[in-house]
């Protein structure tokens, strides 16, 4: 049995997450700043991974990062090729994990009581200090949620990594690739070992966000 | 330290329009739930902006929508209380002063804040967070923050509607000793007119954004001058009234003719008496004295309120007035006392004639 797609999924993942959870900290303070129109549409833009179906997603990615579009020629000249390599599978999973960590984040951020960075403001506070020593603390378990679902979300992402990172056993193959592609070469044992697999990482990842929420209450 | 304010701005239901100035005085800002208090201090901290008008504060002009001044609130120097006290909930008592003072080195930081921490006896609660404290200590956090900030007004929004009624007075108290540590102006709004009048030399009532009335606060209590500054000074019974004489004046929702005290100045719409000036008319009295019948009598812990209405044929009275008699009385045994005729009297003296506006 090659262990291989259980490294490769774990170490995309968190990547990903890590950078979902930079993009999505940063969006959600942008957005709450803004007027409310703005912040409507931009809000969902910022969504639209989430509900798009992933094949569009990946065919998304594949335009911009393809050989023939103005990024992926930029990339080349420097001699980074995107598209079926490992750094793919990253940018797929970060794709589809940013929406739930930066709208897991941004609720948290609109649930602190507007009076409390108002006070903050008529204190002298600058709105750096604000962000960093109010915003984000009372917010910690919000950007804990946020990051375990983007966690769980980008642990389980198959169809735009597929597209755009393809299935290459030990560089690009995911546990959910590893399992679509030995289903359908007939290896329901090999399919079921990472399925069970994949079940138990879930579980254990959602468990203590759980736990905590019931601690809070 | 001095403040002056002329503002206008666009709310869902009216528009705010307030201006007044003050100097180093407890303004008191009277009015009901909704009627723009709060959003007027909000626009003197900065944390809303008017459409129009200017704020100066000590000379320092913060917001002018013609000179296209608008201050951010880190650099206006006021104080804030808010209703809720608005602590850092992650942070200690010591570390929600401390922050405050970010700006300065760590020992005189740390020797400010112990100052201020001993001066509002918060020194043993140090170390706990706002959650683990009681309504009037979370107060004095929110004031100790707010003096270290050396601000030059102060904004108190209703600082005492979070507390339990039975703390009120003893949070009151403290409230005046901390004030006295502040020397510039502040502003304290309240819906509760026994605090303003308690607290506050001058008050300004509003309405609906604009100003009611604005004076000094006995004199607006016994004279309130208009009628929306009447209700709001809790006046019970108002009534609307037709001028037919030098002193004589026909109020036909309560069906009498009543004699001022004084001449009655021009533009009066309305007459109003306290429910505890009516009295019982003295053996040989005559003037603004009526036979009433008390149509329904209420017995309050210390007082009992009657309503009531004209027994003679003379008039037909279509608001009951109602009156406070002081003194606790046992409510199951003096019911029977309704239905009954009496002869009272509605002192000229205390008569107060109003205006529309």
């Amino acid at each position: 049995m090659d262990w291989s797609p259980l490294f490769i999924s774990i170490k995309t993942s968190i990547c990903a997450t890590i950078i979902a959870f930079l993009f999505g900290i940063t969006a959600a303070r942008l957005v709450i700043g803004l007027r409310k129109q703005v912040k409507a549409v931009l809000d969902v833009i910022l969504t639209l991974p989430l509900v798009l179906p992933p094949t569009v997603i990946g065919f998304i990615l594949l335009l911009i990062f393809g050989w023939n579009s103005p990024v992926g020629q930029l990339l080349r000249k420097i001699g980074v090729r995107i598209v079926f390599s490992w750094e793919a599978t990253v940018i797929a999973a970060t794709v589809v994990a940013f929406p739930l960590i930066y709208r897991t984040i941004r609720a948290s951020f609109e649930q602190i009581e507007p009076s409390v960075l108002d006070a903050a403001r008529t204190l002298g506070l600058s709105e750096w200090t604000i962000f960093w020593r109010i915003m984000l603390p009372m917010s910690l378990p919000g950007c804990a949620a946020g990051v375990v679902l983007g966690f769980a979300r980008a642990l389980g992402e198959f169809g735009a990594t597929l597209m755009i990172a393809g299935n290459i056993p030990k560089r690009t193959q995911t546990i959910p690739v590893a399992i679509w592609s030995a289903a359908e070469g007939n290896d329901m044992r090999t399919a079921l070992i990472w399925v069970l697999l994949i079940v138990v990482i879930s579980f254990f990842i959602i468990l203590p966000l759980n736990l905590l929420g019931e601690k809070r209450t | 330290m001095s403040l002056e304010v002329n503002i206008t701005k666009k709310l869902a239901h009216f528009t705010l329009n307030v201006s007044f100035c003050t100097e180093n005085e407890c303004l008191g800002l009277l009015g009901a739930s909704g009627c723009g208090k709060s959003i007027t201090l909000k626009c003197i901290a900065g944390v809303v902006q008017p459409d129009s008008g200017f704020i100066v504060i000590n000379g320092r002009t913060v917001f002018d929508s013609k000179r296209k001044i608008n201050l951010p609130p880190q650099k206006r120097r006021t104080g804030f209380l808010f209703q809720q006290y608005a602590l850092f909930p992650t942070m200690t008592v010591r570390e929600n002063v401390e922050i405050v003072l970010r700006r300065f080195a760590k020992p005189q930081r740390k020797q400010c804040t112990d100052e201020i921490l001993e001066k509002l006896r918060l020194r043993e609660f140090s170390h706990q967070k706002p959650s683990q404290l009681s309504g009037g200590q979370q107060q004095r956090v929110a004031m100790a923050r707010m003096l270290v900030s050396s601000p030059e007004v102060i904004m108190l929004d209703e600082p005492f509607s979070a507390l339990d009624s039975f703390l009120r007075l003893a949070v009151e108290t403290e409230l005046v000793e901390m004030l006295s540590l502040f020397s510039g102006t502040i502003l304290f709004v309240s819906h509760n007119r026994d605090e303003i009048y308690r607290l506050c030399r001058r008050m300004l009532i509003l309405q609906d954004g604009t100003t009611a009335a604005f004076g000094a606060t006995p004199e607006l209590f016994r004279n309130p001058e208009t009628l929306a500054a009447a209700r709001i000074i809790g006046i019970k019974n108002i009534a609307s009234a037709v001028v037919v004489g030098l002193r004589k004046i026909n109020v036909p929702d309560w069906g009498m003719i009543l004699e001022t005290s004084q001449d009655i100045p021009d533009g009066t719409h309305y007459v109003a008496i306290r429910a505890h000036h009516i009295r019982e008319a003295q053996p040989n009295e005559s003037v603004n004295c009526f036979d009433f019948n008390v149509a329904r009598k209420q017995n309050e812990p210390f007082r009992v309120q009657e309503m009531l209405t004209l027994a003679s044929e003379s008039g037909q009275t279509k608001t009951p007035l109602i009156r406070f008699i002081s003194g606790a009385q046992d409510p199951f045994f003096s019911s029977q006392e309704t239905h009954t005729i009496r002869r009272l009297c509605i002192p000229s003296s205390h008569l107060v004639l109003l205006k529309e506006k």
